[in-house]
């Protein structure tokens, strides 16, 4: 690797944590405003959510001297907060969003961003099972539903390996350049759907919170969303991820970056909207948890057996078929 | 030399060897801790020489077993308890490692088991387990050395603190004979053995898993949280057999890569845990995870050791869990076959794990929520008392020990790969890992460990310089006086109090709240698993029905027959004795 490679990669990487950073809060104000309106209730502005996050920044933390499960609740952010932030944000990194190239291409591995976007969600859940019986049992079923999707990453991880024989995503993404959805690369589409599930759905009203931890835990919360739909959207589309270092000219390059930008912007924002459209279904929400449960495991399993069978079809002899079109009366 | 010193250390009595007060367990775990490293850092000699003394030799997989037993004795030392056997029991057991007889094995390794037992009530299951070890260490079918080892990892968590290892002892115990009966020339392992090893492990986990989940006593959480490493290589054993009948010898070196880094980086961090909840135990005086709750406010340093190994026991990356759990998923997918349905074992067993994974989450989440966060929910808990850094320094360097070995993988499988080249049966001439890196056996997936480190690190770091930088410090707030009621104080009185002042709560705890219960996982789980309709309802409540009435009759049973309970362990004995005898006519 050139020295010029190496500053590309290192561009690309911090454009990509600088802009994961700016469009997280963003997608999660659109998605409660698309869940908003689709329940029938009044939608927020998109932006409110940056602003609390802002707002919730800017305050010190203040410790109320006071009895224990408070004391608790007090400090545990302090912690919690910026290590579910930190593996919230190495996982967004380790995701090709809008282009090839990264630095952190040959640590891209399916189950390490799956594992610590799981991880940074349970911790984010801890600070509401310091609290008293009803809270900690509902982060509790929240941590179920999150844990339910799981094993369905492991079947996506066998989908991968089939692609490209490996786990690595910069190598299986590269690999893959099917056009049409509906025919080669149709399994793909079934893994993305199968990862939509693990985006969580949104609280129906937003709280601010307090201090910066919690600010931290926010944003830790947004991109682990984000995370999931850039990581769906890849496997439905790669062809959309741009070759910026493959460019022959400055300004091909700088025209692929945007293209990149824009093809990932669009799709995290058609899979928001798809996610969203959900709350129209009036369900309870252990109902929807199975059923997301239930439908990762369905479209995994259906993607394996479509790739399968793919691979086992044989191939159409096109010369054959013109000699029995040609002889036929 | 170190080991033979520990275990005189630790059955002597402080005044006859006349150092001062706690000195001499430092010692002791010093020496085991010794012990331990010179068997991990001789490996690459192991082998080479005769026999130590006749019966006894260091051999690549004696000096990986000796090591994991070694860490159970640093662990178990615990000072000025000279009536405890566990460091007896450890040593037996290193003896064990090293033992190339059978009969050498046989001793040593049931002297070890029967250390273990912590009292009369177990004693029929700890004669079971014993007995199978002993049928299994004689040349024999490789199904006795499944049977013990699956029995051996069953061992159940003790309520008492000095004997929290045994369970992990007994796993290890087993664990060594299903290695060394592997590894005999003699030895055909037919399919369904395969089968039953990559099943049995996905289901001893499981049911270990459902135990943690659903338990009220603290010590069989424990226990269950920290058998998952005896899982795994049981399930790498398994992947090793069948890598082989594949004739897959990069898979198979790869599955050996597991066991091998299972016991090196994973099994520490067990041992560890087990130390903590030793202390634990003692501190909070009860067995009951209903009467405890709050521990980050009252011992916090060893809430803290408690919460890092917990999640360390989690697989979550970078933890040592985690580069076991990539690894063996590579080696799996190593050995997926082509079509759907010649896959589909491979992707039970892949789901399988996941489901393992998502349930070891949820046990600790549980086992965080009911002991280290929330209040006390008991006078004792509230009377816990912090442990001192001298009797919490075997956890630290058991878990320092595996976060360094976990950040040099490629190093590690470099000082182990005598071990390796014997249990996949051969010598894989492939490039040498990077020292930071492992590699997958197809050569295209890597996982660094370090290097996620070195990420998280940045970004915790840029936090806190810009929290400290930008933000301003925190501020400490005195709470006002409790409220009784919304604008009543206490000291104030009211019209309707008839003169009366409002005075604190009667209760030690203030406010009756009310806390998440043992039956909020468990619940949780059920409501997202099982249907909830009225006909599944009343099917549920049928199957309950019918278990209910068979334990009854069980219990009945078992009460009737009382005068013989207490010869439990001597029936067993008998059986299994008559059990040898036929298999051996037989045989």
């Amino acid at each position: 690797m050139t020295f010029l490679h190496m500053a590309l990669s290192l561009l690309l990487t911090a454009l990509q944590l600088a802009l994961v950073l700016f469009v997280a809060p963003l997608l999660n104000g659109l998605r409660l405003s698309l869940s908003a309106r689709m329940a029938g209730a009044g939608a927020q502005p998109i932006l409110r959510h940056w602003f609390l996050i802002s707002r919730a920044w800017k305050i010190a933390p203040v410790i109320h001297e006071t009895d224990g499960p408070t004391l608790i609740e007090q400090f545990l952010p302090a912690y919690i907060g910026p290590l579910s932030f930190a593996a919230a944000l190495c996982a967004a990194l380790l995701v090709p969003a809008f282009s090839f190239g990264l630095l952190t291409d040959s640590w891209a591995d399916l189950l390490l961003v799956g594992m610590l976007l799981f991880a940074a969600r349970l911790c984010g859940l801890l600070p509401a099972l310091t609290q008293t019986a009803e809270t900690a049992t509902s982060a509790y079923r929240q941590a179920v539903a999150t844990a339910l999707i799981l094993p369905s990453l492991f079947l996506v991880a066998v989908l991968l390996f089939s692609a490209g024989a490996t786990t690595n995503l910069a190598i299986v993404l590269g690999g893959l350049s099917h056009g049409n959805p509906l025919a080669d690369g149709a399994p793909f589409v079934l893994g993305g759907v199968a990862l939509l599930a693990a985006v969580d759905p949104l609280p129906k009203a937003e709280t601010g919170e307090q201090g910066s931890n919690d600010a931290l835990r926010m944003v830790a919360g947004d991109l682990v969303a984000l995370t999931w739909l850039t990581l769906a959207g890849d496997l439905m589309w790669p062809g959309s991820l741009a070759r910026v270092g493959e460019s022959q000219t400055l300004l091909a390059g700088v025209g692929a970056f945007f293209m990149g930008v824009l093809c990932w912007l669009l799709r995290c924002i058609l899979l928001a909207t798809v996610i969203s459209a959900g709350r129209a279904l009036a369900i309870g929400p252990i109902a929807a948890a199975r059923l997301r449960g239930a439908a990762a495991l369905l479209m995994a399993l259906l993607a394996l057996q479509l790739l399968t069978a793919a691979r086992l079809t044989p191939p159409a002899d096109p010369e054959a078929a013109a000699v029995d079109e040609g002889g036929a009366p | 030399m170190p080991l033979v010193l520990a275990c005189l250390l630790s059955v002597t009595p402080e005044r006859w060897v006349g150092f001062p007060p706690g000195q001499q367990r430092l010692a002791s775990q010093g020496l085991w801790l010794a012990a331990a490293l010179c068997a991990l850092g001789g490996m690459p000699w192991s082998g080479q020489g005769g026999d130590i003394i006749p019966g006894f030799r260091a051999d690549p997989l004696g000096c990986l077993f000796f090591f994991a037993f070694a860490i159970i004795g640093f662990c178990a030392e615990r000072g000025g308890r000279f009536h405890s056997r566990m460091p007896l029991a450890a040593t037996s057991a290193c003896l064990a490692a090293l033992s190339t007889h059978p009969l050498a094995l046989t001793g040593t390794g049931s002297a070890a088991l029967v250390l273990a037992f912590s009292g009369r009530q177990s004693a029929a299951a700890g004669c079971l387990r014993t007995l199978l070890f002993a049928a299994a260490c004689f040349p024999a079918s490789f199904w006795t050395a499944i049977v013990a080892a699956f029995v051996c990892c069953t061992g159940e968590g003790r309520r008492r603190a000095d004997f929290a290892q045994a369970p992990l002892l007994e796993a290890g115990c087993g664990l060594l004979v299903l290695c060394r009966t592997f590894l005999r020339p003699d030895c055909v392992v037919t399919p369904a053995m395969m089968a039953t090893l990559l099943v049995g492990g996905v289901l001893l986990s499981l049911g270990r898993l459902a135990i943690v989940l659903t338990t009220s006593r603290a010590s069989a959480a424990m226990v269950g949280q920290a058998m998952l490493p005896a899982s795994f290589a049981i399930i790498s054993v398994g992947l090793i057999a069948y890598a082989q009948a594949a004739d897959s010898a990069l898979t198979a070196h790869c599955a050996a890569a597991v066991l091998a880094l299972d016991i090196v980086i994973f099994w520490p961090v067990a041992a560890g845990f087990l130390c903590t909840g030793a202390w634990v135990a003692e501190g909070v005086g009860t067995d009951r995870l209903g009467r405890l709750g709050g521990l980050l406010l009252f011992a916090p340093r060893l809430a803290a050791f408690l919460a890092v190994a917990l999640f360390l026991l989690t697989c979550m990356p970078p933890g040592p869990g985690f580069s076991i759990l990539w690894l063996l998923v590579e080696a799996t997918l190593g050995l997926l076959a082509d079509g759907f349905a010649s896959a589909l074992p491979a992707l039970v067993f892949l789901f399988g794990e996941g489901a393992i994974i998502a349930l070891t989450a949820l046990a600790a989440l549980r086992f965080a929520a009911l002991l280290l966060l929330g209040n006390a929910r008991s006078p004792r808990m509230a009377a816990c008392s912090d442990v001192n850094w001298k009797s919490l320094w075997p956890v630290a360097a058991t878990l320092g020990l595996a976060g360094l070995a976990n950040c040099l993988p490629g190093g590690l499988l470099r000082l182990v790969e005598p071990v390796l080249e014997s249990l996949s049966g051969k010598k894989v001439e492939m490039a040498r890992q990077p020292w930071f890196t492992l590699a997958a056996p197809d050569g295209l997936s890597s996982w660094m460990p370090v290097g996620l480190v070195g990420m998280l690190a940045v970004v915790l770091g840029i936090v806190w310089l810009l929290k400290a930088k930008l933000l301003p410090g925190q501020s400490i707030v005195a709470s006002p006086a409790r409220e009784i009621l919304p604008s009543v104080h206490v000291g104030e009185t009211m019209p309707w109090l008839g003169g009366l002042t409002t005075r604190t709560q009667q209760l030690p705890f203030g406010d009756p709240l009310i806390w998440s219960g043992l039956d909020m996982a468990p619940t949780a789980i059920r409501a997202m698993l099982l249907p909830t309709g009225s006909r599944a309802k009343i099917g549920c409540r049928r199957v309950a029905w019918f278990f209910r009435k068979m334990l009854k009759r069980l219990r009945h049973m078992i009460t009737s027959s009382s005068e013989g309970a207490d010869y439990g362990a001597a029936a067993v004995l008998a059986l299994a004795a008559c059990a040898l005898c036929m298999m051996a006519f037989w045989s």
